[in-house]
């Protein structure tokens, strides 16, 4: 198909009918469905990861798990969703494994906040959070990120296969925790 | 962690993801490979259609049709309707806008001009025209003949059937017997009843469920290789 064909489409191509299509055999529309996802998900993984060819070889497992499981997805939750939820199994193994000493966010955010010329007390509160964000749990880390990545209460319980209750308390607990702590330096 | 701190945090998180290169050319590579190599081992060989037509499906036909709260049921329906209202359409001009010839004109060698027309032209050719034909064939046999072979012809009765047949194990005789006794009584008994194909269909369970039985190809066979006279209906 001519290329103007995909480009007046994609806007109005849903993930799901782009795996639907890639399940019967058309590669250029998981192409599409890769190119639109591949960011946000190797961030997601990236900054739950001790480095950076780990969280590869996990985005690498999750693509996979997508293209062998793609005939048997039932489009009751979102694409990102399911995606987000295999990449959370293949985290959940990893840290079962490795354990989860990741640095990745705090050494992002510094980085990030040094170039920008923030100022000193912009990265002092910014450093802070991101340094009690790395005492938590990983799960209550992962649900601080995936609500800063868009999901709701509902569509993070799926991800990471728990009850809303038990997302919205790790929630509570990862504020109170941040609070605590973020008191605690001030 | 206040609302403000997540927004805060959220932001900064955004920002700083430019900065991070997640540009992966080794990854996006083997992934998009493997994702060809599961395409090609299963390409879509189940009736679906093409990845264009796929695409306009998902996103216009399907979602017009959950819309409506209808199903693809609904949809093959309505389709298979429109298919032969344009049929009968079709039919419909062609008889009206094409001279029609009766069975006898179609029969015969000549086709005849109407019967107010002269008969001859004025240089004197006959108005008729000669029709090339093509050698007339036997006529296939039909369904017809096929129910007048059932209806006239009686069916071997079971020995004569089991006669025919050669058993290495005499156990195999007997338990043939008994499921061939039981099936010919019911296609027996459809054949009188005038339910035919109920008793060609009973007929090829049997031959089904009995291979070592070696029936012949269709009841009309079987009816055909009896000696017996034809049944006067």
């Amino acid at each position: 198909m001519p290329k103007w064909f995909y480009k007046k489409i994609d806007g109005l191509t849903s993930d799901q009918a782009l795996l639907k299509v890639f399940s019967r055999g058309q590669t250029d529309a998981f192409d599409r469905l890769y190119t639109r996802h591949k960011r946000g998900l190797f961030l997601f993984i990236f900054r739950q990861c001790q480095n950076r060819a780990i969280a590869e070889e996990i985005a690498h497992d999750t693509w996979l798990a997508v293209i062998t499981q793609a005939s048997q997805y039932k489009s009751k939750a979102k694409f990102s969703t399911w995606l987000f939820k295999i990449a959370h199994n293949r985290l959940v193994d990893h840290w079962r494994k490795h354990g989860n000493a990741s640095h990745v966010l705090l050494d992002e955010v510094s980085d990030f906040l040094i170039s920008k010329d923030s100022s000193a007390e912009e990265i002092q509160t910014l450093k802070g959070i991101l340094e009690s964000l790395e005492q938590l749990p990983p799960e209550q880390t992962e649900v601080v990120l995936l609500r800063i990545e868009g999901f709701s209460y509902a569509e993070i319980s799926n991800i990471t296969n728990t009850k809303q209750e038990t997302v919205k308390s790790r929630l509570r607990y990862a504020n109170k925790s941040l609070r605590g702590i973020s008191e605690a330096q001030a | 962690m206040t609302e403000q701190q997540i927004k805060a945090l959220s932001r900064t998180l955004k920002e700083s993801a430019s900065n991070i290169d997640t540009n992966t050319p080794a990854l996006d590579g083997k992934i998009l490979n493997a994702a060809q190599l599961k395409a090609t081992e299963s390409p879509g060989t189940d009736g679906t259609p093409s990845s264009a037509f796929g695409l306009a499906y998902a996103n216009f036909v399907k979602p017009l049709f959950a819309a409506n709260n209808l199903s693809s049921a609904t949809f093959s329906v309505v389709f298979t309707v429109i298919v032969f209202i344009t049929l009968a359409k079709m039919v419909e001009v062609d008889d009206a806008g094409l001279p029609t010839l009766s069975a006898e004109a179609l029969s015969s060698s000549t086709i005849e001009t109407p019967s107010d027309a002269p008969k001859t032209s004025t240089d004197g050719v006959p108005s008729s025209i000669s029709k090339p034909l093509a050698p007339i064939q036997e006529p296939v046999r039909s369904f017809g003949n096929n129910d007048s072979i059932l209806i006239t012809m009686p069916l071997p009765s079971v020995e004569q059937i089991i006669d025919d047949m050669n058993f290495e194990i005499a156990a195999d005789r007997s338990l043939v017997k008994n499921a061939l006794a039981v099936a010919m009584v019911d296609i027996n008994q459809m054949i009188q009843q005038g339910n035919l194909n109920d008793a060609s269909r009973r007929y090829e369970r049997l031959r089904q469920s009995c291979r070592i039985c070696e029936l012949p190809d269709s009841l009309e066979v079987l009816a055909l290789s009896t000696k017996g006279t034809p049944n006067t209906i």
